[in-house]
């Protein structure tokens, strides 16, 4: 169990990290990019052209691509899909999508340091957040190969690995959630069990073996054949 | 459909649709005057065109024949061939594997309606079964209606105008209104059998009304959003706003294919002992992976143009339907496995925590104690002729709901006292939202128990005969009354326990044994009938 937490957080670190790299590429960086198809590469706010002087130039910072929002030296964009441009709108996933990652693993965290990880409804809170976080990450690479779809450079492809990520967390909370659970209901059994059971002090027992009055023996073998029932019996009835 | 592509239009002009002029030197036979011909000073010729691309014929000239085409004429066949949408002359929409695409679609999605409303049965997911019968039935007919107007278009294209073309089938998908609306909700109804198929993949009641809550709200949440666009199309001028809209939808259901692919094939895997236990087990789940695979795989080979992508429509329609249905008999069979598994092993189906809290099983027998009880003394008093055949049956939901302290449980316990007293306005408003609560959980339960119970006893493979066999045994026994349940003996014998008392070893078995209700985990004939 607390191995189990320990992997959904370092998996979930590993996501945000990897959902992370497109949000630098272009025109925030000028060293990574979701896709370059014929000298132009896209980013998530933006696309550049490498002009013949090997200068990159940018568009302004935006989600979604404005065709005529081109450079001074009059490149057009031509996206390596047939795409219609304002489909590139739907890259506002991504930072959707990296804010539901991140919360969820603030939620891990949390559940990984604090007591509140052995509370089945957490856990179930947990569990429910991931499955809006798996198709956000999943929609993410969607749209990208919808966009681009196979010239995505490798923090495009990371989408992939983040959504495989994603899944393995969700099965792991969703398992999790059953673990404690289950432990719940054992302690709360194990704790009416004890209750039930009536106690004797060991002192009693001997005191009443050394004294051998046969009819108070008797009576400690009726309380320790209760000891030995079981606490709820239910049985039926044969016709 | 163009969902998020540029349309073929004008991605390429043939400049023999435009008129040529070929100069003098033609010599022209006239058509009454056999020996006779008209030397032509200046001809100009113009290709056969329809929607400006050429019409070329499906037969070739060989090179060794005398004549030859046009230069223009045989530049323009060139581009022709090299646009690789439906407009060109691409082999992928030749007309002829336009039609074998559509006719086996069909011919699919028909042959699965057939098994669909013949071999598959369920008992104790009827509701759910229906839907899939009707969106199976409504599949068939949409796809019925639609090859009906794609031939009949194509039949009347080739009278008038003499030309076959997969160009104007395409417009059928976004223009036809029956298409459009019959596709919505055969897709709608298909994601809602797909959550019940998903609901059934997991034994867990709380578990159930998760994916019950989640699965309807996607679905209604994906076709709500779907709806919009083509409608919108119809009545607003400011088609641009919708255009974003569109593609979203489509990744969203895409999205959502991928997650019900995912979750099948989880529950596959979790399953691979009894892939081979069955004779067909193996190949039906090599045939499920594929078929729960065929939507996602469909958007990749659309969005990457490789195949007929813009007959999506046609695709997606028998995506659902044998992803569905598929799906659907593989849990049958597997469910026939598991049952038969479980009869033959000592603790039987297994039983969850949440079943056992608040002593439930217990609380639910006296509950059926007390029904039983009431119901005998009734019928002492109105006579012995009872026809009441009720349907009571004891499941899962049934008892993790039950609460004898509850007002929304049935059957309240004869033996409870009640007492009148209306508490502070806290705890009233409390009680009020815990009750709000219970209710909508209560027909959640009744929704889920309904639709997608949670004993499966469907045999898809069942011959009316042993059934009907089967039922008279059952009345016989009076297994058809509530609370009757038949459980496998099975002699478990302890060496420790050998000399203790048999009667007692006897009962002991009996109640470790599980109750199972299941028609395919029932033996008849050396079991004991316990009645609760």
């Amino acid at each position: 169990m607390v191995c189990m937490i320990h992997i959904v957080v370092f998996l979930l670190t590993i996501t945000t990290v990897f959902e992370i790299f497109p949000l630098i590429t272009v025109p925030v960086t000028k060293h990574l990019s979701l896709s370059s198809f014929k000298n132009h590469y896209y980013g998530l706010f933006g696309w550049c052209v490498r002009a013949p002087n090997q200068e990159l130039m940018c568009t302004r910072k935006k989600i979604g691509y404005v065709s005529t929002d081109v450079d001074s030296s009059g490149h057009v964009l031509a996206l390596p899909s047939n795409s219609k441009v304002i489909v590139s709108n739907l890259l506002v996933v991504h930072p959707i999508s990296l804010a539901f990652t991140g919360t969820l693993l603030v939620l891990s965290v949390v559940i990984m340091v604090t007591p509140l990880g052995d509370s089945p409804e957490m856990l179930l809170f947990t569990a429910l957040f991931s499955l809006p976080t798996f198709m956000l990450c999943l929609l993410c690479f969607l749209v990208d190969i919808l966009l681009f779809i196979s010239k995505l450079d490798w923090p495009g492809w990371l989408m992939l690995a983040a959504i495989i990520s994603v899944a393995l967390c969700c099965s792991m909370l969703w398992i999790m959630r059953r673990v404690v659970s289950v432990k719940k209901y054992e302690s709360q059994q194990s704790i009416s069990h004890v209750r039930s059971i009536e106690q004797y002090p060991i002192a009693d027992v001997h005191q009443s073996k050394q004294d051998s009055n046969s009819s108070e023996y008797e009576d400690m073998q009726m309380h320790t054949e209760d000891l030995l029932a079981p606490e709820v019996t239910y049985r039926g009835f044969i016709d | 459909m163009n969902l998020w592509r540029h349309g073929p239009e004008g991605s390429a002009t043939y400049k023999s649709c435009h008129s040529m002029n070929l100069g003098p030197g033609v010599l022209i036979q006239l058509p009454f005057h056999e020996n006779s011909a008209v030397f032509a000073d200046d001809i100009t010729f113009r290709s056969y065109c329809c929607e400006s691309v050429p019409v070329y014929l499906s037969t070739v000239l060989k090179s060794t024949s005398p004549y030859r085409y046009l230069d223009q004429v045989i530049k323009d066949w060139q581009n022709f061939i090299h646009v690789s949408d439906y407009v060109g002359g691409s082999s992928q929409y030749a007309i002829y594997a336009v039609i074998l695409s559509i006719t086996s679609n069909f011919v699919i999605t028909v042959f699965l309606t057939v098994i669909c409303c013949i071999n598959i049965s369920g008992r104790a997911y009827k509701r759910i079964l229906q839907l899939l019968r009707i969106a199976s039935l409504l599949a068939s007919l949409n796809l019925t209606i639609f090859i009906t107007k794609v031939l009949r278009k194509l039949e009347r294209d080739h009278n008038r105008f003499g030309i076959v073309r997969a160009h104007s089938i395409m417009h059928i998908f976004t223009d036809d209104m029956t298409f459009v609306v019959l596709d919505f909700l055969a897709t709608l109804l298909f994601q809602f059998c797909q959550v019940g198929i998903v609901i059934r993949l997991f034994q867990r009641a709380q578990e159930k009304r998760i994916i019950f809550f989640i699965g309807v709200l996607l679905t209604i949440t994906a076709n709500i959003l779907w709806v919009i666009p083509p409608f919108a199309n119809h009545t607003t001028k400011h088609k641009s706003n919708w255009q974003l809209l569109r593609p979203f939808v489509y990744l969203f259901r895409i999205a959502i294919a991928t997650s019900y692919a995912s979750i099948v094939i989880y529950h596959i895997w979790q399953k691979k002992k009894l892939w081979f236990k069955f004779n067909q087990m193996g190949l039906l789940t090599l045939l499920t992976i594929l078929v729960v695979l065929l939507l996602p795989g469909f958007f990749l080979a659309d969005v990457s143009n490789l195949w007929i992508s813009e007959l999506g429509e046609v695709f997606n329609t028998t995506c659902y339907v044998t992803s569905t249905v598929i799906t659907w008999e593989w849990l049958d069979r597997l469910n026939v496995l598991e049952r038969r598994e479980e009869a033959q092993s000592i603790l039987g189906r297994p039983i969850f925590e949440e079943e056992q809290q608040d002593y439930r099983f217990a609380k639910y027998a006296l509950r059926v104690q007390n029904a039983l009880t009431r119901r005998e003394s009734n019928e002492s008093s109105i006579g012995a002729d009872d026809t009441s055949n009720s349907s009571e049956i004891c499941d899962l939901q049934t008892i993790s709901r039950y609460d004898p302290e509850d007002p929304v449980s049935e059957g309240r316990s004869i033996d409870q006292m009640h007492f009148n007293d209306k508490g502070s306005y806290k705890d009233l408003a409390l009680k009020k939202v815990s009750y709000a609560r219970d209710k909508i959980l209560y027909f959640t339960d009744q929704i889920v128990q309904k639709s997608v119970g949670h004993n499966n006893n469907s045999n898809s493979s069942k011959n009316e005969k042993k059934k009907q066999r089967k039922a008279m045994v059952r009345k016989r026994l009076g297994l058809d009354r509530p609370g009757v349940y038949i459980y496998s003996t099975k002699e478990v014998v302890f060496d420790s326990d050998q000399d203790g008392d048999e009667d007692e070893d006897e009962y002991d078995d009996n109640d470790d044994n599980d109750q199972n209700n299941n028609d395919n985990s029932t033996t008849f004939g050396s079991d004991r009938i316990n009645h609760f």
